[in-house]
């Protein structure tokens, strides 16, 4: 028996951490070591960082105790503090578990560092202890594992390892992860051996090669059997022996060992310093490396936002865009499997939306104005455990106000791996009136904002639209809606105007203000036509005609009368109607033309330029010229967060200058130094007040007179101040 | 509800944002900071969206909240690259404060955000707590701050206070802070500062110097004022009447403060007074010719702190009636909501303002429109962000005596149609 005399409470607390392959033998060696300190007359707390709370039954007797996770899941704040999670075991050693989920649901990393979080909290700097032992799970899997890494915590760090290749291949892989931290922090390996022969050359040989020493060299034993059959280390069951030995010298090691930076190898030099042999070459397919995996989508989707298929970066996310487009159809349960952050970002644009429209326009899309939401609402016990019984929880809140749930996911509830769909179906499976449709958008896994909309709009409707619908004569489509714009109420009012006017009428609002019946009796029209001519509408056109055989107009609804006019010919020779669409287009024709005279007065002769973010500027440039404006310049400026309208042509293709990369300063100085009297942009730029600046609109008004409106903002501007008052105060 | 209310993400940001000149750094992806970038613009007055003038590296077309774009292959290998070149773009600007936030999906991977190097006094929070409450949020991200720039101890200064609790998410936020601060001036009480809301790096040491700390929103100040006292000896005072709105619960918080500090509120209690003469002539009128506003119904949501004094201001003053009231989140004054409820025979009031009709229905602009929009009244008003109104020049506080005139004043507007 080897008893070191050591003063305890050796002011500051060394903290030390054990990783290697999972299943290698951690827990019992630091279970020992644990032992080992004690009777060396130190205090120690072991904390094992793994979901299996195995860690210090050996130091209890083969008792397991309470777990921090469990703690957090089934108590209160005010009421947990260290005396519920922290156990005494052999020589009044301190344990702590912190537990996690069982296998296969939730996120165990999660559940460390909501661990040491807790622990700092309750202050665990506070007990009594000269040497923390962290035994922590595995290989550094992810950030949560690596958390003992962290400068605040591991000061020396332990890689145990027997001599098989995996177990190195791991091992080396550990010292990768605390390459990320502070590098300097390694104390050496530490061999358990399996009793085969070459492994203590294979582990010697690594250890070289990586720069480390080899501390200590556990043989293969069934003392360590004989001791946990009754609860107990090697070191309390047998002090004596050799290999209880081991055990004190590694504790010498740890209080007075010194740290050194290891040098990790690259996979070829593992495989040529432990298994003395080149590596073999890579597996290769069709003349290409095997791609990563990526998320969960198996194939990419058919149908993709410009983010998406150009892997940009992500404007948004596809679960905001899913959501919002769900929330739009009245009538619809939207379940957002999700913390209650995203499903708040998410229905603020919905509200925010409402709101907008409510106030400018008196109206707004019911749904949005109370959205029929419905959260899961994750919080840390469910990223630990999994969000299951919270998700099936919202659901059944849901059907309690409807049949017809759409559920979305969102960036955690991917990351843990919840089996969501799973959960629809035990849920609905109680339900048989009930449907759920499902989109896994995993917040932005499946991509941008946009992303979110268009898959939304499959989903929905290749779930709701019955395929079994009966024409019926006079009735339209209006697809690629987008609900959020302000304007989308008034826009739909004049396109039914119009229709109106033909003796027709729009069937579905697809998607945006329309109901599950709508969306259910959409094949009651035999036509639609595009709300707008952006990526977005187009990919929704592919797929209706792809999928669901829909004939969709060519011309959209657009602004302006040549575009008004486009869309009413098409239609008319669609359905027959092109006696009332000829007196219809001589109607608004005349409307236009005596419009424009009072405005060709104040406007002719101006000078105006543009930068665009709209690829789509026919109508203005039309109206320019109705006007008889000048036009100086007319840039568009690729984005990609913007509207994605660049498949679409334009009649005025030779005056427009297409710009994909450019420096916006150096784009308004070119169109200012032409001299305008207007400049039109998508959003203000900055001039300075030297010129008046009208906005392009985002998602323009439709109609026939609708630039027109926008033509009296600007001569009203004209006669404005030149430079108003206010920009010579100063805020 | 949740759905619909500010949660904890927002509650740390905004007490970052709340602290002039400082950069809120997120590491995240774009879907989590856009909102939170617009309305930090909207609340402290400074820029909106516009791609065309913010269209820079992490910005994405605002002036507020940069981030690191993640996306579901950063959740696999890490941003922490990225979070660095963020954190080399907002050192490199100089703000007053750093504060460095992981989204929900970043916090779950377990991201870190700290970094070695030279670097403006900085805060980092790597796992705001999910799902809690907006005030859960806010408290911790101002314990972080107060731990990050460690104000020393200081010897107070007499008839000195810090106003706790208040967020520059707040409805009128700036104004509700000079009305009080001219309340309480007017019986010798100088306002230090009010921590998270437009306070500045050299208030958060001022602030160590406070006679007292006074709690306007309770639910956001129980952390904030225990941290106070612990480190810096300074006392709290928290007024079991709720926030300084409506008179009797202005005039009970003046007393209690003033008491305090053993200062006199007779001032200001005369500048009430005055005050109360003329809403009494306003309403009275209303009263001789219409009978109202007595048994007019009125719904109410917010926080409790809100809650409680303007639902005795409008039943016990005015003689409305509530008939839905609910509370965006727990805090002591929840109880006395309850209980005050029970108390008028209104116990089994509805919860759920949103579908509830009523003639006034005060809460934040969304529902309010929510409401009106759907038919089920014809006045709000607003109590909260977002506002049906967001051009604000005049001054129009939320709390305080010009708070108190406002709320009587918009509750009464719509009912003389």
């Amino acid at each position: 028996m080897q008893w070191l005399d050591y003063p305890s409470n050796r002011g500051s607390v060394l903290r030390i951490a054990l990783y290697g392959k999972g299943g290698i033998g951690k827990s019992t060696v630091s279970a020992n070591l644990t032992a080992a300190l004690g009777r060396m007359g130190l205090k120690v707390l072991q904390i094992g960082c793994d979901p299996k709370h195995d860690s210090t039954r050996l130091l209890l007797e083969g008792r397991e105790p309470p777990t921090v996770m469990e703690m957090v899941r089934s108590s209160r704040r005010e009421d947990m503090s260290l005396d519920s999670i922290v156990s005494r075991g052999y020589l009044g050693c301190l344990c702590v578990e912190a537990g996690g989920p069982e296998p296969g649901v939730g996120c165990a990393g999660r559940g460390i560092l909501s661990t040491f979080e807790l622990l700092d909290e309750l202050g665990v700097d506070s007990l009594d202890a000269d040497i923390t032992v962290y035994d922590v799970l595995g290989d550094v899997v992810c950030g949560g594992f690596a958390v003992p890494l962290r400068n605040d915590y591991a000061e020396k760090v332990y890689v145990v390892s027997s001599g098989e290749f995996m177990s190195i291949y791991a091992a080396n892989n550990i010292l990768r992860g605390v390459r990320n931290y502070d590098p300097r922090r390694m104390a050496g390996i530490i061999f358990n051996s399996r009793g085969e022969p070459e492994e203590g050359e294979r582990v010697r040989r690594f250890a070289a090669a990586v720069g480390l020493p080899v501390v200590a060299e556990i043989p293969r034993s069934p003392r360590f059997l004989d001791a946990e059959r009754s609860g107990r280390t090697v070191v309390e069951s047998d002090p004596g022996a050799d290999l209880a030995q081991i055990f004190f010298r590694l504790a010498s090691n740890v209080v007075e060992g010194d740290v050194m930076e290891a040098s990790p190898l690259s996979d070829e030099e593992l495989e040529t310093v432990v298994l003395g042999k080149s590596p073999p070459p890579p597996i290769r397919r069709g003349g290409q490396e095997e791609p990563p995996p990526e998320g969960r989508r198996e194939a990419p989707p058919a149908y993709t936002s410009r983010n998406v298929e150009r892997k940009e970066v992500l404007h948004g996310c596809a679960f905001t865009g899913a959501v919002i487009t769900c929330l739009s159809v009245e009538g619809l349960q939207t379940v957002m499997h999700s913390p209650d952050s995203c499903a708040h970002l998410s229905c603020q644009m919905a509200q925010n939306a409402a709101r907008r429209a409510f106030v400018k326009e008196g109206v707004a899309i019911p749904s949005f104005l109370r959205p029929a939401a419905h959260c899961s609402s994750l919080d840390d016990p469910d990223m630990v455990f999994g969000g299951r019984p919270s998700l099936e929880e919202a659901l059944q809140r849901a059907f309690e106000r409807g049949n017809d749930v759409a559920l979305v996911s969102s960036c955690p509830s991917g990351i843990i791996g919840d089996d969501v769909e799973e959960a629809a179906r035990a849920v609905s499976a109680s339900r048989p009136e009930g449907r759920v449709l499902t989109m896994l958008e995993d917040g932005n896994a499946a991509g941008d904002h946009m992303q979110g909309v268009i898959d939304a709009c499959v989903a929905l409707a290749s779930g709701l639209i019955d395929p079994s619908a009966e024409p019926s004569d006079g009735l339209v489509n209006v697809v690629g809606i987008k609900p959020i714009a302000t304007n989308n109420e008034m826009n739909m009012t004049y396109a039914e105007g119009i229709l109106r006017r033909m003796g027709a009428a729009i069937n579905c609002r697809f998607i945006g203000g329309t109901d599950i019946a709508g969306i259910e009796g959409f094949h009651r029209a035999r036509h639609s036509i595009l709300a707008n001519t952006d990526r977005f509408a187009l990919m929704l056109s592919r797929y209706l005609r792809e999928e669901h055989g829909a004939e969709v107009l060519r011309s959209p609804l657009a602004p302006g009368l040549r575009g008004t006019l486009d869309w009413l010919g098409e239609l008319a020779a669609a359905t027959d109607r092109e006696s009332a669409a000829e007196e219809l287009a001589a109607s608004l024709r005349q409307e236009y033309e005596e419009a424009l005279p009072p405005l060709r007065q104040e406007l002719q002769g101006r000078k105006a330029c543009i930068i665009s973010m709209h690829k789509d500027i026919d109508w203005l440039i039309d109206t320019l010229d109705d006007l008889g404006i000048d036009l100086l310049y007319a840039a568009v400026v690729d984005r990609s967060d913007h509207l994605m309208d660049y498949h679409v042509g334009n009649r005025h293709a030779g005056r427009i200058v297409l710009l994909e990369d450019y420096d916006m300063s150096t784009v308004v100085t070119d169109a200012m130094s032409r001299g305008p009297d207007i400049l039109l942009s998508t959003y203000p730029v900055s001039t300075d007040g030297a010129v008046l600046q009208e906005r392009i609109p985002m998602v323009p008004d439709i109609g026939h007179l609708a630039p027109l409106e926008l033509a009296r903002r600007w001569a009203l501007g004209l006669k404005a101040p030149r430079r108003e008052g206010w920009r010579e105060d100063h805020g | 509800m949740a759905e619909r209310c500010p949660e904890s993400l927002m509650g740390a940001i905004m007490a970052f944002e709340g602290m002039a000149g400082s950069i809120t750094a997120m590491n995240g992806p774009t879907g989590c900071k856009y909102y939170p970038a617009s309305f930090s613009e909207t609340v402290t007055r400074r820029g909106g969206f516009n791609p065309m003038l913010h269209d820079t590296l992490f910005y994405l077309g605002q002036s507020r909240v940069p981030c690191t774009y993640m996306d579901s292959s950063d959740y696999v290998s890490g941003a922490r690259e990225r979070m660095r070149a963020l954190w080399d773009d907002s050192r490199s600007r100089r703000p007053s404060m750093l504060a460095l936030i992981n989204s929900p999906g970043a916090s779950l991977i377990g991201e870190m955000l700290t970094f070695d190097g030279e670097a403006p006094p900085t805060v980092a929070m790597e796992s705001p707590p999910p799902s809690a409450s907006f005030s859960s949020g806010y408290e911790t991200a101002m314990l972080a701050t107060l731990e990050g720039l460690a104000p020393s101890p200081a010897e107070p200064r007499e008839m000195t206070v810090n106003l706790l609790g208040i967020s520059v998410a707040d409805l009128g936020w700036e104004d509700s802070i000079a009305d009080l601060r001219r309340l309480l001036s007017l019986c010798g009480v100088e306002v230090l500062c009010s921590p998270g809301a437009g306070w500045a790096p050299e208030d958060v040491q001022r602030s160590a110097g406070a006679a007292l700390n006074v709690a306007v929103h309770d639910e956001r100040a129980a952390m904030t004022s225990e941290w106070y006292r612990r480190n810096l000896n300074v006392p709290f005072v928290r007024c079991s009447s709720g926030a300084p709105l409506g008179f009797e619960a202005l005039e009970e918080w003046l007393k209690e403060v003033c008491h305090a500090l053993e200062a006199d509120p007779s001032p200001a209690l005369g500048r009430i007074a005055a005050s109360r003469r003329r809403a009494h002539r306003e309403i009275s009128r209303l009263d001789q010719y219409a009978g109202l506003p007595r048994g007019c119904s009125f719904s109410l949501e917010g926080r409790p702190s809100l809650v409680w004094p303007a639902l005795r201001s409008i039943h016990a003053y005015l003689g409305m009636v509530p008939v839905a009231v609910s509370m965006t989140e727990d805090g002591p004054c929840a109880a006395e909501v309850e209980s005050y409820l029970r108390s008028i025979g209104c116990g089994e009031a509805s919860t759920s303002v949103l579908d509830c009709p009523a003639d006034v229905v005060l809460a934040d602009g969304n529902t309010v429109a929510g409401v009106l929009g759907r038919g089920l009244s014809d006045c709000g008003v607003e109590l909260d962000h977002p506002s049906l109104t967001p051009i604000c020049i005049r001054e129009d506080p939320l709390l305080g005596l010009g708070g108190t005139l406002r709320l009587i004043e918009r509750s009464l507007q719509g009912l003389k149609r």
